[in-house]
Formats: C-alpha cells, structure tokens, sequence
C-alpha cells in the first residue's frame, strides 16, 4: 500500500487547517453561502436533507486496518455509529456537524486520509479495480497509475473550477472491475507494440441522465506521457465544455457534441503545444510510488488445501460463502474474498462502527491488514490464506458480515435516495431491503445465479441503474414514486445500457415486478445462462410481455 | 387562472449542525410541530420577505418556503421529501440499531 | 474595482476604456479584444492592454498577446474557471508582460490563479469590503505545498523536493 512521505502528510495537515479557516469564515459572515458550497463541495461536504454529509476518499478503494479502525472512530465520536460505503469507493457520513469537520478532518489526516475532491466540480477520487494486485488476470497493478493522477489532481490550480465534475477509472486487468467504460477518462494498461506497458485511454463515457459509452481516445499511450496527455485533455474540456446547462457541462456532451474525431484532434492539438518533460513526473517518481505497491511476502503454500475442503464439507453454510464470495488469487493457496455488505434487509454499503472494527481485526490478522472497497458496495480482504478462510468466515459471522450473496439478487447497488438526499426524487434504500426480503432463501439465490439489481432514486443516477441487470430508477410523478424498470445494463467489458421496459410502476409494486422478471428469466434460460445470457439472446419481448400482460 | 393558494411554512437548515429547522414567528425551532403556517397569499409574503433578508440567509443554510396541507386537524407537509425531512429520520431503522435488530444471522430468512 | 497582488491591494496605473472612448493623452488603457480588432491600439496611450473573455477565439487571443503589455481575463463568476486554462495557455505560449484576472473571484482561488500565472486580480467592490486584504493574503498562502510540475505553485513543489532528496541521498 502506498503510505505518505513527510510531504503527503504536510499536504493533507494543510489542507485540513486551510478547510477549518474557510468554516470559520464562513460562519463569520465572511463567505456566504453561494461562495462557500464549492469550497465544501470540493472538500467532500453537503448539505442533505436531515445533516451535513462528509464523503471521505478511500483512493482507489483500498485502505488498511488503522484508517478501517478510523472510520470507526469517527462513525461513532462525531456520527450515529455507522457509516456508508459508496459505489465510488468511498464512505459517508450521514449526521456530522458543520463546526466538527473540521476536527474530523483533523483526525483522518492522523491515519493518512482526506475528503479532498469526493464531490464539487474538480477531478474526483480516482476508482480502480478492487481485486488490484491479486487477480491473476492483471496486466499491471492499477494502483501506483491511480496513486499518481491522485496526487496529481490534488488541489491541481487549473482544473479545480471545471465546467462539471470529472471521473478518472483505471483498470490494468483483462476483466474491467472498474467500469472505465462509464467514466469522463477510463484508462485500460495495455501492452504496446513493442510489448511496453501504456494505456489505452477512453473519454466521455458516464451515466447520469444522459447515459454514453466512452470512446477510445488514444489507442495506445506511452507510460510517461500520462500526466501530460490527462493535463491536455482536461484544458480542452476546460476551455470548450458546456458551461451554459448543468446537464449538459460532462466532458461526455462535449465529446459527443464534437464528435470523437475533432475531440481528438483538439486534444492532441494541445498536446503538442506542450513540453512533456515539464508537467511530467521522472520516472525515479513513479518507480518510488510503485514500489509501495510491491506484492506482499506471501507464505509459500500449495494451491491444494484440505483443512479448506473438510470444512466445506462440514459446513454447507461456509461452503456457500466460499462459493459465492471467494475470488482466485494469483499466488497458490491464497484467496481474496468479498464481505457483503448487503445482509437481507439491511441498507446496502452501511456498515457500523462495530463491524468496522471487526473488518479492520480480520483484515490484521489475516490478510496483510489490507482492505478493499468495491464499486458494489461491498468491502474486499485481498490476502487471505485458504486454510484461515473457515476463520475469517466464523469472525464475519459473529457481525452479521457472512451474507454469501456476492453478485447474486440481493447483492443490490442502491444510493441513499430520498431517505437521506436533497436532491433525490424517490427513495431508493426501502426499494432494496423489500426486494432483499423477497429474495432471502440462499439457495433460491442461488439457483438464480448472477443478477445485478442497481438502483437510483433519481436521474443522477449515482445508484448506476443503466448498467444494472435490471435497473430501477426512482423518479415523482406528480408527488407520487413511480420507478421505471430498465434491463440488459452491463458495466463490464461489453458495456450496455440497459432499456427501459415501459411505464413506471408504484412502490409498493416493486419487489413483485423484479419477481416477475425473474419467473419470466428462469423459465426461458438454457442450462448455464444468465440473467444477461438470457435477455440478451432473446430481447425485451418476453419480459415486457410478463411485465404489463395482466394489465 | 391564478394557482390556489397552498398554505405553506418556513424552513431551512442550521448553519452550524445542519439539522432542519422551522420558522415559529418568534425563532426557529428543530420540530416541525412548532412551525408557524401562513394560511393567506399575505402572511406568505411575510416569511418569504423574511426568508431573503440577509440576515436570514447569512445566519441558516437555504431558507424557504414549504407547503403543507391540512390532515386531521393537524399540518403536514405536502410532499414526501418534507415529509421524511420533518420526521428528521428516514423512513427504516439505520445504523447500530438496524444492525441489532438483523442479529448476526445475516444469511437467515 | 479593486485590485490586488501578492503584496495586497494597489493603485490601478491601468485605465478600462469603454469601446468608444479616446484614451487619454500617455495613459496605460485597457481596450477590449473586439476594440483591438477593428480600430488596432488607441492612440496616445502610452502602453496597451487588452480585455479577454475565455469564450474569445484562441488565435484572436494570442496576436492581441503579441501586442500588448497586460491580459485581462474575464470571469464571468467564481465557479467559472476557464480563465485559469486561458492564462495558462497564454503563458506557455510566452507572454511575458502582466496577466490579470478580471471578475467576482474569491480569496480562496488566489493561490490557484496565481499558480497559472496571473500577477493580479481585478475584484468587485463589495467582495473586496466583505473579503479584506488580510483573508486575500492569507488563503493564498494556506498551502505551501503542491504536486504540479510547471506551475508556480506556492511554496515546495513536492515532486521537486523529493527530486532534491534523492539526489541528496545519492551523494
């Protein structure tokens, strides 16, 4: 893991006393309201329905034991014991007060955090791959590139009044886990002709109300040019983006607007008018950066593990959690595996202080004291042994953190909706906890395999519904809830948006509208087909049909 | 034709901590119970007038008026969203208690 | 309207002149772009600066450059930061003389605008009696560190200093 140098730490310490002197010129008088929201924006806090909300950037999704243990501290010293795990890899905190942030500014900055650019109109927290390291399809670990655009997109002086906010993904795997299809700038680490590492650069992709695929950019991106190249296409969006309509301010509208071709041309118009070498970082810097990120000393261990196969045996319940929660891992006889934070009937990212702490034990005792984030929702331990998983699983269990549900129906992605959002239009979390009831039986789970229920509670669409298997999208019509169904969404490598089935239903028609479409899937599937197999091979007709038959 | 009246209420969100706040006509107040209804296209006027003094803007975050209907003998608001700010919780049981109340069985029906 | 650099608020030697008025006899005067372009420099005026909003056609931009001794940027509001892009571009293309940052901006942004290569900032009356002298000075200088290359940051650059700390270490 990338750990501060004395310069990061003075950096965050800075801009945490630079945060708690615009507060108090704020409720000075100094600073009105108007002034202030960018300020606290791009320092992570809103104002939401109930509280202020703190979003605290978890860069790229991993964190170790002690920030786990952190947030743990603050969810319970300055908030109402929980916390929320967000599909950007980050946490909110729901009740802080506006006069104590800045002391939890304070405090994170203690285990070398921040909430540095979680929201405002800036270069956001970079996302990545959560099994980053581990997975055995990996071209290249994304975390040192992540790192690096981290630090250099913190409070960059140019690019910190943008027309809109920007969304920067990486992946270095075969299988993007990272979604970079539906980000402003994905970049995908490819080899190069000459089998050099470099990236393959996507722009203009996003969901929101005006959902878009990204296009390619630059097929192929020398390393050292990435910080240059990035710097060249922000001033173009910068300077030509849309300043005239919020919805219309994405980098994604611009390229559109363009075309990919003049967007292109524009951009590599100004990257030739720049001097690589000046903006970009020696490679004695990046080699420095990736070195934190050097794979751990694993223990020798054969891949085969019977103390693992006993206890599977022995325990059919550990034996699902294995199935369904447990990821290969590069290095024989380890695993990484994913803690659900989606129990039946619970909010979907929440997680108590108390069950923070577990996950921080669990992550020290077994798994390097490393911990992951996903896009899902859901916490990653990435370094576990086989032969201590039946361990890890019994800690899990003592917190109710042992759902063996990862990809499966009530794995649902669901932002917070008009529960806790001043700008959703209808809620979303209920929407999950009735369809996870509805749901609960494991093994029906299970015999409905890989499902993926996204759902926004408004058109923003920061519960990503277009690429959910089955989207749901909560909008008012005429102050009623009315939720439009949309499938086939996908955010992998063949990234789809999903398509609208037809009228909205009412709340309370929800979980049976998502049962329908399920009957409808399990008696059309062939042997081994998913949900997306399914629907893909066979259209919108028949569940359309399913869906407004009766009506 | 001119829009029916709706009666309606001030609010706005505490500078400090956040919290929802509901103008009572002599100060604000956390509860909703307390909140002051302007019945007339006048007494609206009022709180608006009030909402956009300086003052009013420097000292809350976001003032403005809300509209509330009649039920019971007892006002509420209008819409779902002032409805679940008002009751100053969302509409499930969250955090240590939610977690509580599932028990360690996450995996059980 | 007020203006400010890093030592705080000074006199204005530069004049704004309406598009259709004469500049006065040996003054510094600031014209708008489209003035430029159809009547070229006023006359008598004893140095040129030219108005620019971020919308203005890049090319037009840069050959006022060539002319002139100050830049003003507009901003049209605080959260409208293309001028940053604008003055950035300005710089890395060689215009040496004074960049000056024109519109409702706040202290907070002082460091950045700065950082692109501004000189000074041109504030509104009522922002400048609400934000004194001593908020400017001091938010621009909160930070002291900062991880762009090619910008004049505030302070350490950070890349540049551990840069120097290897070498250090090498020694």
């Amino acid at each position: 893991m990338y750990r501060y140098d004395e310069f990061d730490a003075a950096f965050v310490a800075q801009r945490a006393a630079q945060f708690r002197e615009q507060v108090r010129r704020r409720l000075s008088g100094a600073l009105t309201e108007d002034e202030f929201r960018p300020l606290r924006l791009m320092n992570g806090v809103y104002l939401q329905l109930h509280a202020y909300m703190l979003r605290v950037a978890i860069p790229y999704g991993t964190l170790d034991a002690e920030q786990m243990r952190m947030l743990a501290h603050v969810a319970e010293k300055y908030d109402r014991g929980y916390g929320h795990f967000t599909t950007r890899q980050n946490i909110q905190f729901n009740w802080p007060q506006l006069k104590d942030i800045p002391d939890i500014l304070d405090d994170l900055a203690g285990v070398r955090m921040h909430a540095i650019q979680t929201s405002g109109n800036c270069i956001r927290n970079v996302t990545s791959d959560p099994l980053a390291g581990v997975a055995a399809d990996e071209i290249e670990d994304p975390r040192p590139t992540a790192e690096l655009i981290r630090q250099w997109s913190s409070l960059h002086p140019e690019f910190t009044f943008l027309g809109r906010k920007f969304k920067i993904a990486v992946t270095g795997a075969e299988n993007d886990r990272a979604a970079v299809a539906v980000h402003d700038v994905g970049l995908r680490i490819v080899r190069g002709p000459d089998g050099e590492i470099g990236y393959r650069v996507l722009v203009g992709g996003g969901l929101g109300r005006t959902p878009m695929i990204a296009k390619t950019l630059r097929e192929f991106l020398p390393r050292a040019h990435l910080l240059p190249y990035l710097e060249a296409t922000l001033r173009v969006y910068n300077l030509l983006g849309r300043r005239d309509n919020k919805y219309k301010a994405r980098i994604k509208i611009l390229v559109h607007e363009m075309g990919i071709d003049a967007f292109r041309a524009a951009v590599e118009d100004e990257f030739a008018r720049l001097d690589p070498e000046a903006s970009a970082p020696d490679p004695a810097e990046v080699a420095r950066i990736a070195a934190y990120f050097a794979p751990p000393a694993y223990p020798e261990l054969p891949d085969a593990c019977p103390a693992l196969e006993r206890a599977r045996r022995a325990h059919p319940e550990f034996d699902a959690w294995v199935r369904r929660n447990v990821h290969p891992h590069k290095v024989p006889g380890h695993a990484a595996a994913t803690i659900s934070l989606k129990p039946i009937g619970g909010a979907p990212g929440d997680a108590t202080a108390e069950q923070m702490r577990l996950m921080a034990d669990v992550a020290e005792r077994h798994s390097m004291g490393e911990l992951r984030i996903t896009h899902e929702q859901n916490v990653v331990l990435p370094h576990l042994r086989k032969d201590e998983l039946f361990q890890v699983w019994r800690m899990l269990a003592s917190q109710g953190l042992d759902a063996p549900n990862r990809g499966l129906v009530t794995d649902i992605i669901a932002c917070p909706g008009l529960d806790y959002c001043a700008l959703a239009t209808a809620r979303s979390i209920p929407v999950a906890q009735a369809i996870s009831r509805r749901f609960a039986d494991p093994a029906l789970q299970e015999r409905i395999g890989p499902l993926a229920i996204k759902i926004s509670g408004c058109i923003n669409a920061c519960g990503h519904h277009h690429v959910g298997h089955i989207g749901i999208l909560g909008l008012d019509k005429a102050g009623v809830e009315s939720y439009q169904i949309t499938l086939g969404g996908d955010p992998t490598d063949d990234a789809a948006l999903g398509e609208r089935t037809g009228p909205g239903f009412a709340f309370d028609q929800v979980p049976d509208v998502v049962e329908t479409l399920v009957r409808r899937y399990l008696e059309l599937r062939q042997p081994g087909e998913t949900f997306l197999q399914t629907y893909r091979r066979l259209g919108m007709t028949p569940f359309k049909e399913a869906l407004y038959a009766a009506a | 034709m001119a829009k029916r009246f709706n009666p309606v209420v001030l609010t706005a969100n505490a500078l400090e901590s956040g919290a929802p706040l509901w103008w009572t006509g002599a100060g604000w107040s956390e509860s909703f119970a307390d909140a002051r209804v302007a019945t007339t296209p006048e007494q609206a006027a009022t709180l608006q007038a009030l909402a956009d003094t300086p003052l009013m803007q420097a000292a809350t975050v976001g003032p403005c008026l809300v509209e509330v209907v009649e039920e019971d003998g007892a006002w509420r608001p209008a819409s779902r969203r002032e409805a679940i700010r008002a009751s100053r919780s969302p509409t499930f049981a969250y955090g240590p208690e939610a977690a509580s109340r599932r028990g360690p069985g996450a995996r059980a029906a | 309207m007020p203006l400010l650099d890093d030592t705080g608020f000074v006199p204005d030697p530069w004049t704004r002149l309406a598009d259709d008025r004469p500049a006065p006899e040996g003054a510094r005067v600031i014209v708008s772009l489209a003035r430029l372009r159809e009547q070229g420099p006023p006359a008598g005026a004893a140095a040129l600066g030219v108005h620019v909003a971020p919308e203005d056609d890049p090319e037009a931009v840069a050959e006022a450059a060539a002319r002139a001794a100050l830049i003003s940027v507009g901003f049209s509001s605080f959260a409208d930061g293309r001028g940053f892009s604008v003055a950035r571009r300005l710089r890395a293309a060689g215009f040496a003389g004074e960049l000056r940052a024109f519109g409702p901006l706040i202290a907070d942004q002082f460091a950045a605008l700065r950082a692109c290569g501004f000189d000074a900032v041109e504030i509104p009356e009522a922002l400048a009696a609400r934000q004194d002298e001593a908020q400017w000075l001091a938010a621009a200088r909160s930070m002291t560190l900062g991880y762009q290359r090619g910008y004049a940051l505030p302070g350490r650059n950070i890349l540049e200093a551990r840069r120097a700390a290897r070498e250090e270490a090498a020694r």
